[in-house]
């Protein structure tokens, strides 16, 4: 049977008509993101008015959004070459992009809330090297969309295939694999542990610098502080109670920052399941927007998986698989699955280093003189550093701050005892953490290239600081001898040069 | 099942640090001198103005000491120039590129050309001035694994890239 006959699409074909409401929420809603601001001004500095305006610029929002959508309806255009994927669209800028078979990574679905309620899913077309809105189909039938998809991932296999010469027990068991088969799923229950499990201290954070970058945002568009009422209610707080009102912020951000990690956890992973596809993994998560992500065993560059001490407790790893990015210069693309057993990331390392023996042959650890260099560089010069700002703002030296050395030095001796690289002939292994645990596994043929690095004092004592750069990212390993850094390198390049396996 | 158990990384792969560098060509070096001296001499005159406009005022004394400073620090840049050149330098071996530099912080970056995404040579006015080539290897590792080799003779470096390109494509063929 011939593939080319199937081709599902064609001649120049337009979206599913429900592309038109998906585009008007979507116009819509970013209307009133960009005006959001102005329009809490207004309502803070409402005198009388306010009302014809939200009415006025309702109106004018939902128009606006009606109007581009259909006329982007009627722009769009698709279709399937002999050698292509073609998507011609643009309001007063056509752009015509046609996306070669093979440059094709992945072929994702998305569906939001109005997606599902319309039966259609988006389509994302990753690519390597080229940016992601351009090859993006807002709605099609989810028949059309597998149809599509099936297509061209078969088109694309056949493209590669003719290229390179792929070993036939890989074939035949991908080919097996292509219904799908699902390894396994997370419940609300885990979900709720995860959220619960999470690193708290990191969300706080991030609530508080949130509320910073709002605050600031609005600090734009007004003139007078006065018509800012909370703003006067802060200041009130912070004249009086300043002490327990600290405690009471602290308690009630760990509170909030705990079931905004359920929610958050709930809400993105919800039904989270990994399915095993033809040449990789497949992820899809969701609650409202409910998405799909494919993780090929060629594009995998980092595998690692990490847990903190909650999450031990209760038996639980977050697993990350980063891939080469598809966009250049975009950083790299990652899969997490939030939380999941030993037994479950066993699974999932299994995936795409299924045949690898990962008993490492070689260790590596730093020189002992690491601990007191970082203390140096991370304890004493930091703090030091920050006696002077202290000094201005109170007015007296604050050097009970030193007492946070010891604090420090603990960490390091904790990272520095963590801290190991081993190798064998396939596989990299990289442990490290100072409170979490992270492990990272890699190829050795996926390697892009290494450096040695030393300061002076490195390089009186022979010592380097070794780096291994991959396609998503970096790993570092400090302080090993010169001669161990000399063999490591030639061992990783030999092993780079010598192969003939697809790295990306 | 057979089991191996081999010792894997033996003596007799072939050794980086046995290679003979190449040093940048001569040119490279008054190259960055000159760049480097017309900064720290702009800045250094502009400072000389503002000095004395201000001969009178109460700053003149504080105005002489920032330029004394800047004048030290103008040494320092340029003597770390002139010693940092010899550090420079690149080898090619048969599958892979090394580049060396760094007087102060050292750093040794190797990339095999089966990894090299593309390769470019870049030409500025002060290079066009002083007849070189800055070659620039770029891998999929991002900005900081790719290795920028400044100070080549613009034929060396059109021929490396060449070599470059040529074994890049060997490899995808095999």
């Amino acid at each position: 049977m011939k593939k080319s006959e199937n081709n599902p699409f064609p001649v120049p074909s337009r979206q599913d008509p429900a592309a038109i409401f998906v585009l008007v929420f979507d116009i819509f809603r970013r209307l009133v993101v960009q005006f959001l601001p102005l329009l809490i001004i207004f309502f803070f500095a409402g005198r009388g008015s306010t009302e014809l305006i939200f009415l006025v610029f309702a109106i004018a929002s939902a128009g606006i959004s009606v109007f581009l959508s259909i006329l982007h309806y009627f722009r769009f255009h698709f279709h399937i070459k002999k050698d292509s994927l073609v998507i011609a669209r643009g309001l007063l800028n056509r752009t015509r992009s046609s996306i070669p078979f093979e440059r094709i990574q992945v072929v994702n679905f998305e569906a939001s809330v109005i997606h599902r309620m319309l039966n259609v899913v988006k389509v994302v077309v990753e690519t390597a090297g080229s940016s992601g809105s351009e090859s993006e189909i807002s709605a099609l039938k989810k028949a059309d969309a597998i149809a599509l998809r099936d297509y061209l991932l078969a088109m694309r296999d056949d493209a590669v295939e003719s290229d390179e010469t792929i070993d036939t027990a890989i074939k035949e068991q991908s080919l097996q694999q292509t219904a799908g088969e699902k390894i396994f799923s997370l419940s609300v229950w885990d979900l709720i542990k995860i959220g619960a499990t999470n690193n708290h201290l990191r969300t706080a954070w991030a609530i508080v610098g949130l509320g910073v970058y709002w605050i600031s945002q609005y600090w734009v568009y007004m003139d007078d502080l006065e018509e800012f009422p909370i703003l006067g209610m802060l200041t009130g707080v912070f004249d009086s109670l300043v002490a327990s009102f600290i405690v009471m912020a602290v308690l009630i951000l760990l509170l909030v920052s705990m079931v905004l990690s359920i929610g958050i956890a709930v809400m993105r992973y919800f039904g989270l399941k990994v399915m095993k596809v033809k040449g990789g993994l497949k992820v899809s998560a969701g609650l409202f927007n409910q998405r799909e992500f494919s993780a090929r065993n060629n594009k995998l560059q980092i595998f690692y998986w990490n847990t903190n001490p909650l999450r031990k407790l209760v038996g639980l790893f977050s697993v990350t698989m980063a891939q080469a990015s598809s966009e250049e210069g975009l950083g790299s693309q990652s899969i997490g699955i939030p939380g999941c057993s030993m037994d479950q990331v066993n699974q999932l390392r299994d995936q795409f280093f299924e045949s690898t023996s990962l008993e490492p042959n070689v260790f590596f650890k730093p020189d002992k003189r690491m601990i007191g260099r970082y203390f140096i560089f991370f304890g004493i010069i930091p703090l030091g550093l920050m006696l002077i700002p202290l000094y201005f703002i109170t007015g007296q030296w604050i050097f009970w701050i030193f007492l946070l050395l010891p604090l420090i030095l603990l960490a390091i001796v904790v990272y520095y005892r963590k801290l190991e690289l081993r190798i064998n002939e396939e596989v990299l292994f990289l442990k490290k953490g100072i409170i979490e645990d992270t492990w990272k596994l890699i190829y050795l043929h996926k390697v892009q290239s290494v450096e040695l690095n030393q300061t002076p004092y490195m390089q009186q004592r022979d010592l380097v600081n070794f780096r291994i750069y991959t396609a998503a990212g970096s790993i570092m390993i400090p302080y090993i001898s010169m001669g161990e850094a000399n063999r490591l390198r030639d061992f990783i390049l030999y092993k780079v040069e010598s192969s003939r396996k697809g790295w990306i | 099942m057979d089991f191996e158990n081999n010792q894997i990384i033996t003596d007799e792969l072939p050794r980086i640090e046995q290679v003979t560098y190449e040093p940048l060509k001569r040119n490279f070096l008054w190259m960055a001198l000159t760049q480097n001296a017309i900064f720290l001499v702009v800045l250094f005159i502009i400072g000389l103005i503002v000095t004395l406009t201000a001969f009178l005022s109460a700053f003149f004394s504080t105005f002489l000491k920032v330029l004394g400073a800047w004048f030290v620090f103008s040494v320092v840049v340029m003597l770390l120039t002139w010693f940092g050149f010899r550090v420079k330098g690149f080898a090619v071996r048969q599958r892979d590129i090394t580049y060396k530099s760094g007087l102060i912080f050292r750093s040794v970056i190797s990339v095999p050309f089966n990894r090299v995404q593309h390769c470019e040579i870049r030409k500025g006015p002060f290079e066009e001035l002083f007849d070189l080539a800055k070659l620039k290897v770029y891998t999929a590792g991002g900005m900081a694994s790719d290795i920028s080799i400044p100070g080549l003779d613009p034929a060396r470096a059109e021929s490396l890239k060449e070599f470059i390109l040529m074994k890049t494509e060997e490899d995808e063929e095999e």
